[in-house]
C-alpha cells in the first residue's frame, strides 16, 4: 500500500475537502488517467479495505464519497455540451445503484478526450434514462454496476437502450466488472470495461479511428 | 433452533462455533427468514468475508456492521453485536442501521443531484438565453417596405456593435431584393447609444448606400443622441428628417 495513496483516503476519510484538492493539485505533472487509476481509484478501494476490516463504518465511507466527488468535481470536468459535430455520450448508473465515482472518471475522460458528454449520475430510473436517450439521441449510453442484486436490472437497461432507433453504443463498467463476468447481462455487442485502462484505450483507439477517417 | 422463550425486544440469534442458528427471538423472526439455519445465509454476499473472520474466528465480544438480507429488503446495514459465553454459544443482538444511515445517503444523493442538475439547468439556460438575445437583436430593427421606393427601419432598445451585426443581414438581404431609393432609420424607440454601434451602424449605412445607391434618412433622433452622435466626430453618409410623417408628406 502505497503511502501517498494513504494519505489521499485519510483526507478523504476526513472529509476534507481542501487538503485532498491540494494533494491532488500537486500532481498536476500527471496525466488524468494517471491520476484516477493511481490516487482515486486505490484510495476508494483502500475505503472498501477498511470497512472489510471493521476499521470505519459504512457512514465513514457516505463521507469518503462525498469529499471524493467534490474534489472531482471541483478539478476534472465531468460533462460538456460541445458542438454538434462532436460525438455524444451519456453516463448513468441503473435505478437503486449509487456507486457512480468510476462512471464520473470515466465521464471526464471522455470529456477530455473532446467528447458531449451527459452525466446523470447515481439511481437513475430505467424511463426517465430512456427518454433523455431518446430526446439527445447519443452514441454512447454508459451503464455502472456494483452491487451484484442490481444485475437483473441491468439486463432490462442494456436490452432497451439497445432497441432504441440511434442505436447508441452500450457500454458498462463498474466494481462487479472487474470482479465477475457480465456476459451474460448484456447484448453481443455490449463493451465491457474492467478498469479505467480499458475505457481509455477505447477512446483512443476511436479517435485513431476517426482520424484516419478523416484523412480518407 | 428454536425460538427463545423470553420476548426480547431487538432482534437476537444465538449461534455456535460454525454459526448454526440455535436459537431465535420473535422479533429477529419477524425481519429475517430462519430456514436455512446458519447467520452467514442471512450476510449479503460482499460482507460474507467481514462476517466469517470477525465473528468465527475471534472469542472476544465485538460489534460488526454487515449488510443483511431481510425479509422484506435484500440488502440493509446492521450493526452486529456478539459475545461469546463459556459454552461456546455466540449471542448476537441485530440492530438496523438503515433508517440513520438511509437519512445520511439520501442527503448525500440530493446534494449530488442538486450539484448536477443546477449545472444542467444553467447550461440550458444559458443556451436558451443566448437564442433569446440573438433573436431579441433581430428584431430590434425590422426592414419594412412602405412602397417601392421607400423602405423604413425602426431602431429599438441600445445601439450597440451586437445587436447591429444581428440586424444588418436582413438589412442587407432586403435592401438587395427591393429597389428602393430611400431608406428611412427611426431613431424614436432607441435608448443608450455605443460608440462601436455606431461605428457598426454607419458600416451598414455605407453598404446600403453601395449597393443601390439608397439614400439614408435617420429620423426621430433625440437630442440627447444628437449630441452623443456629435461627439464621435464623423462624416455621416446621410441626411436627417424630423419624422418619417415628414418623409411621407415630402414624397
Amino acid at each position: 500500500m502505497n503511502e501517498e495513496v494513504r494519505e489521499f483516503a485519510d483526507y478523504l476519510l476526513e472529509g476534507n475537502a481542501l487538503a485532498s484538492i491540494d494533494f491532488i493539485k500537486y500532481k498536476q505533472q500527471m496525466t488524468t488517467l494517471e491520476i484516477f487509476d493511481q490516487f482515486f481509484t486505490p484510495a476508494m478501494k483502500y475505503i472498501g479495505k477498511l470497512w472489510e476490516n471493521n476499521e470505519i463504518t459504512v457512514a465513514d465511507e457516505h463521507l469518503a464519497t462525498g469529499t471524493c466527488d467534490f474534489v472531482l468535481s471541483r478539478l476534472f470536468p465531468w460533462q460538456e455540451e460541445r458542438s454538434s459535430a462532436a460525438k455524444k455520450a451519456m453516463f448513468l448508473c441503473p435505478e437503486g445503484e449509487r456507486h457512480y465515482l468510476g462512471l464520473k472518471m470515466v465521464s471526464s475522460l471522455f470529456v477530455e478526450s473532446g467528447w458531449s458528454v451527459r452525466f446523470f449520475g447515481p439511481d437513475l430510473p430505467l424511463d426517465s434514462a430512456l427518454k433523455a436517450a431518446e430526446k439527445w439521441q447519443p452514441h454512447v449510453v454508459g451503464l455502472s454496476i456494483a452491487i451484484v442484486y442490481h444485475l437483473p436490472l441491468l439486463r432490462e437497461y442494456v436490452q432497451q437502450f439497445a432497441n432504441l432507433s440511434a442505436r447508441p453504443s452500450i457500454m458498462l463498467g463498474g466494481r462487479l466488472a472487474g470482479m465477475y463476468d457480465l456476459k451474460p447481462y448484456c447484448s453481443e455487442s455490449t463493451i465491457i470495461f474492467d478498469d479505467l485502462h480499458a475505457a481509455h484505450l477505447w477512446l483512443e483507439n476511436v479517435k485513431v479511428e476517426g482520424e484516419s477517417n478523416a484523412a480518407l | 433452533m428454536l425460538p427463545c422463550n423470553q420476548p426480547f425486544p431487538v432482534p437476537y440469534i444465538q449461534i455456535d462455533k460454525t454459526g448454526s442458528i440455535l436459537a431465535y427471538s420473535e422479533t429477529a423472526a419477524e425481519l429475517f427468514s430462519m430456514q436455512e439455519g446458519n447467520v452467514l445465509a442471512l450476510v449479503d454476499e460482499a460482507s460474507k468475508e467481514k462476517v466469517r473472520k470477525f465473528m468465527f474466528e475471534q472469542d472476544e465480544s465485538l460489534t460488526v456492521e454487515a449488510n443483511l438480507k431481510t425479509k422484506i429488503n435484500p440488502i440493509q446495514l446492521f450493526d452486529l453485536h456478539l459475545s461469546w459465553d463459556e459454552q461456546a454459544t455466540g449471542h448476537i443482538v441485530l440492530l438496523s442501521k438503515e433508517q440513520r444511515n438511509g437519512q445520511l445517503e439520501d442527503r448525500l444523493l440530493a446534494l449530488q443531484e442538486r450539484l448536477s442538475s443546477t449545472n444542467f439547468e444553467l447550461l440550458e439556460k444559458k443556451d436558451e438565453l443566448e437564442k433569446t438575445l440573438v433573436r431579441l437583436r433581430e428584431l430590434s430593427g425590422p426592414f419594412i417596405t412602405l412602397s417601392a421606393g421607400l423602405a423604413f427601419i425602426p431602431l429599438f432598445g441600445d445601439i450597440t456593435k451586437d445587436k447591429i451585426e444581428a440586424i444588418m443581414g436582413q438589412a442587407l438581404r432586403s435592401a438587395y431584393e427591393g429597389e428602393y431609393s430611400r431608406i428611412a432609420v427611426d431613431f424614436t424607440a432607441v435608448g443608450k447609444i455605443e460608440k462601436e454601434g455606431v461605428n457598426k451602424l454607419l458600416e451598414l449605412f455605407k453598404m446600403l448606400k453601395y449597393m443601390n445607391g439608397a439614400q439614408v434618412e435617420v429620423v426621430g433622433m433625440k437630442p440627447q443622441h444628437s449630441q452623443i452622435m456629435n461627439s464621435f466626430q464623423r462624416d455621416w453618409p446621410f441626411s436627417f428628417a424630423p419624422s418619417l410623417a415628414y418623409i411621407l408628406q415630402e414624397k
